[in-house]
């Protein structure tokens, strides 16, 4: 998967798990991705404290659109591993769209239609810990961390049974 | 209870801008100057000597011709020492311009902001859209996305023709959860584009930072050369802690510029927010007291709400303004003496403490005029006295002090003495001129904030207001330039110098006799009453001031005038007692005339002590006028007394004048004078008559007008 396909994945992706669990932050989620794209690792050192001119009584809350960015950048990641070992005889132009199918969102109702097969529940959870691994990495808060985790691999198909 | 708005009322934010800006100048000045000092002083001596040779060769035979060969040969040499202070001046406002107009690019880039747009949010996009439009703004900023700032605030900036509203990830990301906090804050920031703070507050930054870099570093590297390889480690440190208290003075004003735009930004936006909105609510969150706030940005959480809910307290300038404004006048006046000293001819080298004081003066009669304007007018709405008026000039006054003190050119030793009474006599010399500055000053700033309490009653508007206010400044400033300057030359002259000055003048009586006889001092003395009394000219029968409140649906302020003055009983007073000095002095001439011998009366020392009497007679006159108005008059009773003094010696003056010349037409006024009918009326007699009659009998009817006044004002308590 080229650059361009993975940051639109990930911009995709991380924007229906923010309306999911932090729907107030998307007012920024545009500018915050762009950002998030040009320079990854700059974008994750959050500024605390206020301005030297700003206002000066606002306190300082925990934005989660960094963060899910990040993991859901690993996740993808993963994912694109675990599509490109099972279909590898399948040009890499075609990763893109398997790994979105592999979302939820984006999959066929009709399974029979999906070019890939849903993860598996072994697969899901390290789904989980990818994101948990990479959200603790940038010292977010335990719950916080859960609850990304949880909603990124609520948001991936799962195979029944 | 509605809250006053202090925005009638120049702020405090321009206040310390201005104040951060003379601050700034003042202490570069000193800087350079020290700078030029150590670079020029080893090639200022080669010239020296080289122009004396060159002075001696040019004309071997001729002293004068020599001293002015020398003269004009240094001059080049000095005007380079000057173009050196100028030019630092004009590097480091160029650099602060340049740091002022490109910080918006820099931040931009720095935070990584990018437009806000209705793509967005259009339900935020449309809500900033509305704020702007309540903010009344001329034109609406452009809105920024600071996205991965977690906090709930957000930043104006910009420069002219261009401003910017931040808006951070945490503040964005309370629109759907908390709207009213989110308007809260950006009304907030709107607020400061509304009170044109946003470039005060970025040339200030900028400023500070052209100053480190200009002016400071360079200071930096010739103090360490002056402490570890200069022949006096002494003089060494005496620079380096009025460094040190210097850039410290430098950071002080611009953080407490910066607190105060903080806290009229808050009172702004409370107009649109509501007394009890969202701001108050996020003002009122705990904190702890910060006993070191005055050192930080932002201000102490519990001062911001306390303004918040009292404006009022706004209108009060604190004691340590004042003082501050003190430190800043004065700080650069000895480094500009000796800038003067090097551009001007030395034929007017008495002119240049007056240089200083006319650009140090108006800013010292703005925090005079407008510390009491804003005082009297709160009073006034409250029915109370202003208070603590005449304090804040004495704190000036201070501050003006210790500004000499702390100037670079101070830590220069004046004379090496030699005793301890050698030390003593010039040291009390300065102390007591010190103070009569400390005391001239208290009672400058009652003074001001009296004729403003008359002054106040010729508002009709918020415009009238400004008009009446910018002239008490005006005029504050032209008594300043005069008094400052003057103050300075003796303090500048030391008791060296004055005791020089006052032994080729004559004696400490004629000295003081061409001081107070001065066409400057009839200025002084006439502004005295003139400047209070004058007002009854525009006088309403109420005083009506539009947007007096906060709140927008408030009615105009409506107050009745107090009693009025009474300028005709003080003119009458004034001429019933001329006519009676001047009777009593026709019939003092006459009896000369017919009961003293001709051969007596024509002796220059016996009419020396003729005029004297005289004159004598006539401020007699004019104290008991000034004395009787004073007690008559109810309303401000000093300045009518000082107003029927005025009168009387002016016509007592007329009086005597027109006997004297009477007597060279009719002989039975004559005491031997010489002249004719033809020159009655010699302007230049009135004038020398005047600057005593006049002159003195106004300085000695100051004590009496005021301690009269004040003492019928307690009998009728």
């Amino acid at each position: 998967m080229d650059n361009q396909t993975t940051n639109q994945l990930v911009s995709d992706i991380s924007r229906d798990v923010l309306s999911e669990v932090a729907p107030q932050e998307m007012p920024l989620f545009r500018a915050a991705s762009q950002a998030y794209f040009k320079n990854p690792s700059a974008s994750l050192t959050q500024k605390s404290g206020d301005d030297m001119l700003g206002f000066g009584a606002g306190e300082a809350v925990t934005l989660l659109t960094p963060y899910l960015l990040s993991a859901t950048a690993e996740v993808i990641k993963f994912l694109a591993e675990e599509v490109k070992k099972a279909v590898s005889e399948e040009g890499a132009s075609m990763i893109g769209e398997k790994v979105k199918s592999l979302f939820k969102k984006y999959r066929n109702p009709d399974e029979s239609k999906n070019k890939v097969q849903p993860l598996t529940a072994e697969q899901l959870a390290q789904v989980q810990a990818i994101a948990m691994k990479e959200a603790r990495r940038l010292r977010l808060s335990d719950k916080n961390t859960k609850l990304l985790a949880n909603a990124i691999a609520g948001s991936l198909a799962v195979k029944k049974g | 209870m509605r809250r006053l708005n202090p925005f009638l009322f120049p702020s405090d934010t321009d206040f310390r801008f201005v104040l951060l800006v003379v601050a700034i100048v003042a202490a570069s000045i000193t800087v350079f100057n020290s700078l030029q000092v150590d670079i020029f002083t080893s090639s200022w001596l080669k010239m020296t000597v080289d122009c004396i040779e060159k002075s001696k060769l040019a004309h071997p035979d001729d002293l004068t011709l020599q001293l002015q060969f020398e003269k004009q040969c240094r001059d080049r040499y000095e005007l380079l020492q000057s173009g050196w202070i100028l030019l630092g001046i004009a590097i480091l406002l160029s650099v602060a311009t340049l740091i002022y107009w490109l910080t918006p690019r820099w931040l931009v880039w720095r935070r990584k902001l990018s437009p806000f747009t209705a793509e967005d949010d259009p339900q935020i996009a449309s809500s900033l859209d509305e704020l702007c439009r309540e903010a009344g703004l001329a034109r609406a900023p452009i809105f920024l996305s600071d996205p991965l700032n977690p906090n709930v605030g957000g930043l104006a900036f910009g420069r002219i023709g261009r401003r910017y509203v931040a808006l951070n990830g945490g503040l964005l990301a309370q629109f759907h959860i908390d709207p009213a906090r989110f308007r809260a804050i950006a009304r907030h920031e709107l607020a400061h584009l509304k009170n044109n703070d946003v470039d005060k507050t970025y040339f200030a930054v900028a400023a500070s930072l052209a100053f480190a870099l200009v002016a400071l570093i360079p200071l930096g590297v010739s103090l360490i050369d002056d402490v570890f390889f200069g022949p006096d480690l002494g003089f060494g440190f005496n620079l380096v802690w009025r460094a040190i208290a210097i850039a410290g003075y430098v950071y002080l004003a611009l953080a407490g510029l910066l607190r105060t735009r903080e806290v009229y930004a808050d009172v702004r936006a409370s107009i649109w927010d509501g007394e009890s909105g969202a701001l108050r609510e996020i003002l009122s969150k705990p904190a702890g007291a910060n006993w070191l706030s005055f050192l930080g940005f932002h201000p102490d959480p519990a001062y911001r709400l306390r303004s918040f809910d009292e404006p009022q307290r706004l209108f009060r300038l604190s004691y340590w303004d004042a003082f501050a404004a003190g430190v800043a006048s004065t700080l650069a006046f000895p480094d500009l003496n000796a800038l003067f000293d090097l551009l001007l001819d030395s034929q007017y080298e008495s002119l240049t403490p007056y240089g200083a004081s006319i650009l140090f003066a108006p800013m010292m009669a703005g925090v005079l005029g407008l510390s009491a304007w804003r005082s009297v007018y709160l009073a006034r709405i409250q029915g109370a006295k202003p208070q603590g008026i005449g304090r804040l000039g004495a704190a000036l006054g201070l501050g003006m002090i210790l500004g000499l003190w702390l100037a670079l050119r101070s830590a220069v030793p004046y004379l090496d003495y030699d005793s301890f009474t050698g030390w003593l006599v010039p040291s009390l010399f300065l102390f007591f001129w010190a103070i009569l500055l400390i005391v001239g000053l208290f009672f400058l700033a009652k003074w001001v904030a009296a004729g403003a309490v008359i002054w106040l009653e010729t508002t009709r508007s918020a415009k009238s207001l400004r008009r009446a206010y910018a002239f008490t400044i005006f005029l504050t400033a032209a008594i300043m330039t005069i008094c400052v300057g003057f103050w300075y030359f003796f303090w500048f002259q030391g008791y060296e110098g004055v005791y020089m000055i006052v032994s080729l003048g004559g004696g400490l009586v004629s000295v003081v006799n061409r001081i107070i006889g001065s066409p400057y001092a009839f200025w002084i003395f006439l502004s005295l009453w003139a400047y209070p009394l004058s007002a009854r000219f525009w006088r309403r029968s109420e005083i009506v001031v539009e947007n007096a409140y906060l709140e927008n649906d408030s009615p105009a302020l409506k107050l009745q005038p107090s009693e009025s003055t009474r300028i005709g009983l003080a003119v009458a007073i004034g001429v019933v007692s001329a006519i009676l000095a001047v009777a009593l002095m026709a019939i003092i001439r006459l009896g000369v005339r017919f009961s003293v011998a001709e051969a007596t009366y024509t002796d220059l020392i016996w009419k020396d002590g003729y005029l004297k009497s005289q004159i004598a007679l006539a401020i007699l006159f004019e104290l008991g006028a000034a004395f009787i108005a004073s007690v008559w008059i109810k309303r401000a009773g000093w300045a009518h007394g000082l107003l029927a003094a005025f009168v009387a010696g002016g016509l007592t003056t007329l009086g005597f004048v027109s006997l004297v010349e009477l007597g060279d037409c009719f002989s039975i006024f004559s005491l031997g004078g010489v002249g004719g009918c033809a020159d009655l009326f010699d302007p230049s007699l009135i004038g020398l008559i005047g600057s005593y009659m006049v002159n003195w009998g106004m300085f000695l009817s100051i004590p009496v007008a005021v301690t009269a006044s004040k003492i019928a004002s307690w009998f009728r308590q």
